[in-house]
């Protein structure tokens, strides 16, 4: 009789999407009469009261286990040798390639967890994506078809009160932004090309870019040196790792959405403007398509630059154009609301306990 | 170039009308090299180029701060270490000895930080 379910995975961090998962899946299997805690090897200061070190992990033999695959690491491979009953939950590896020119050590790793997620995939009895795209990378890597379950995305987390210092320096101008680790898969250097020849048409707009990087990153250097090159100093801002309500203030004061990310197993940001009312222009590539549904605007991977800022010109210039996008929006952010999503868990939990 | 993904949208004339603002556009590499030339474009390409070697600036600081922090944990008994009474002192020695190497490097380390940053901070001096 299983009494216990806990959840494992490599990292925990506040605003981390994955982690953010664990809370709500903990939640529920919680509110189901089992006892459930969370363990990672990685934790953040400011989530530390939330999780307990991996290290403290000892599950007893009728306890059940969810792990959060994201990443390699030694906690995937003692998930797998401990007997217990399990799940995995699947939420894409990016594919090396992407870091190999800018990060060649971070680039060995992803491929060593592609490898060993081949290896531990076999010792669960359960597995689950987060899309459907990501269903189709799992059953590549391992031979096993996952069922899909999304992320949620609860609206109530994001009613935070814009913080006002960010408010204040909100520009006149039309401001674009997007949400993401500033890393190599997020096709930035796309989006600031396309930014670049949206300023032929609206010479007062900001591209701000909002999440965490790493100074002595090649890859953030080759994105300031663009913007250096590209003539667009000061109009682009390069957030960093912001507090929720912060990001609520970004959200709150931009205008348009754009991610043109080459590699996404979701893309929570995207359902985030949803909820915000900004209209989402992303490109037609990964899980995105999927994640907008009919919603937003989608361009494809031949888009030059000024086609996108001419897209992006019309969008906010067209109201009919924008009540059709927003209306798709509306009712597509529904999909993955706690009520939506949350049936599909419990039938995970019921499964796994049973 | 746009994925058609909502019936309510005309997509045909959705291309149409982007590609005649793109044209609109124009050159985009073109518009880049004259804003780029741009005298007061170049005075903010300036001020970018320190505003971003002053961020380095600070990161490396804070590297050489969080080094300066461990280096003294190993002088020094670690607050948690107290509890131990006199079995403290043999304990942080023998760490010492244990990890000898790592502080060769983590000094090694600490020793190339100080010179990047006295480096920045000549580089401000030209550039300012």
């Amino acid at each position: 009789m299983i009494a216990r379910i806990d959840q494992t995975l490599h990292t925990f961090v506040a605003g981390d999407a994955v982690s953010d998962n664990a809370l709500f899946v903990r939640g529920i299997i919680r509110r189901m009469g089992f006892a459930s805690d969370i363990f990672a090897h990685s934790i953040g200061e400011s989530v530390a009261s939330e999780v307990r070190p991996f290290i403290e992990w000892s599950p007893a033999k009728h306890d059940a286990i969810v792990h959060h695959y994201a990443i390699g690491s030694n906690v995937a491979g003692r998930v797998a040798r401990a007997k217990n009953r399990s799940a995995i939950v699947y939420h894409n590896v990016t594919p090396q390639a992407f870091f190999r020119p800018f990060d060649p050590a971070y680039a060995d790793l992803l491929e060593m967890s592609r490898a060993e997620l081949r290896a531990v995939a076999p010792a669960f009895d359960i597995a689950v994506a987060d899309s459907q795209f990501n269903a189709l990378d799992f059953e590549a890597l391992t031979g096993r078809v996952a069922e899909v379950v999304p992320i949620v995305v609860d609206p109530h987390r994001l009613e935070r009160v814009p913080d006002p210092a960010v408010m204040r320096r909100r520009r006149s101008g039309t401001t674009w932004l997007s949400v993401g680790r500033v890393v190599p898969n997020k096709g930035l250097l796309r989006l600031i090309d396309a930014f670049a020849a949206y300023l032929s048409l609206d010479a007062g707009a900001t591209l701000a870019i909002v999440g965490r990087y790493t100074v002595d990153d090649p890859y953030y250097r080759s994105l300031r040196e663009r913007v250096a090159a590209q003539g667009l100093n000061g109009r682009v801002v390069f957030a960093g790792g912001v507090t929720a309500e912060a990001l609520s203030a970004w959200f709150s004061s931009s205008d348009v959405y754009v991610s043109l990310s080459e590699h996404e197993g979701f893309c929570v940001p995207l359902v985030e403007a949803m909820w915000y009312d900004l209209p989402v222009v992303a490109a037609a590539s990964a899980a995105m398509p999927e994640t907008l549904g009919s919603s937003g605007l989608l361009v494809e991977a031949h888009a030059t630059s000024g086609e996108i800022a001419g897209l992006i010109t019309i969008l906010l210039g067209d109201t009919v154009l924008r009540s059709r996008v927003m209306a798709e929006q509306r009712e597509r952010r529904r999909s993955f609301e706690p009520a939506a999503v949350t049936p599909l868990l419990e039938e995970v939990v019921r499964r796994l306990s049973s | 170039m746009i994925r058609r993904n909502n019936p309510a949208i005309d997509f045909d004339g959705l291309e149409r009308r982007v590609r005649e603002v793109s044209a609109a556009i124009g050159d985009v590499d073109a518009a880049v090299r004259q804003r780029a030339e741009d005298p007061l474009v170049r005075r903010a390409r300036r001020a970018e180029q320190v505003a971003f070697v002053r961020e380095v600036l600070a990161d490396v600081d804070r590297r050489l701060e969080e080094n300066r922090a461990r280096a003294a944990s190993r002088l020094e008994l670690p607050p948690r270490l107290r509890v131990l009474g006199w079995l403290g002192a043999p304990l942080l020695a023998t760490y010492n000895y244990l990890f000898k190497t790592q502080r060769e490097i983590d000094a090694e380390h600490s020793a190339a930080l100080r010179a990047t940053a006295e480096a920045l901070r000549v580089t401000l001096d030209l550039v300012e």
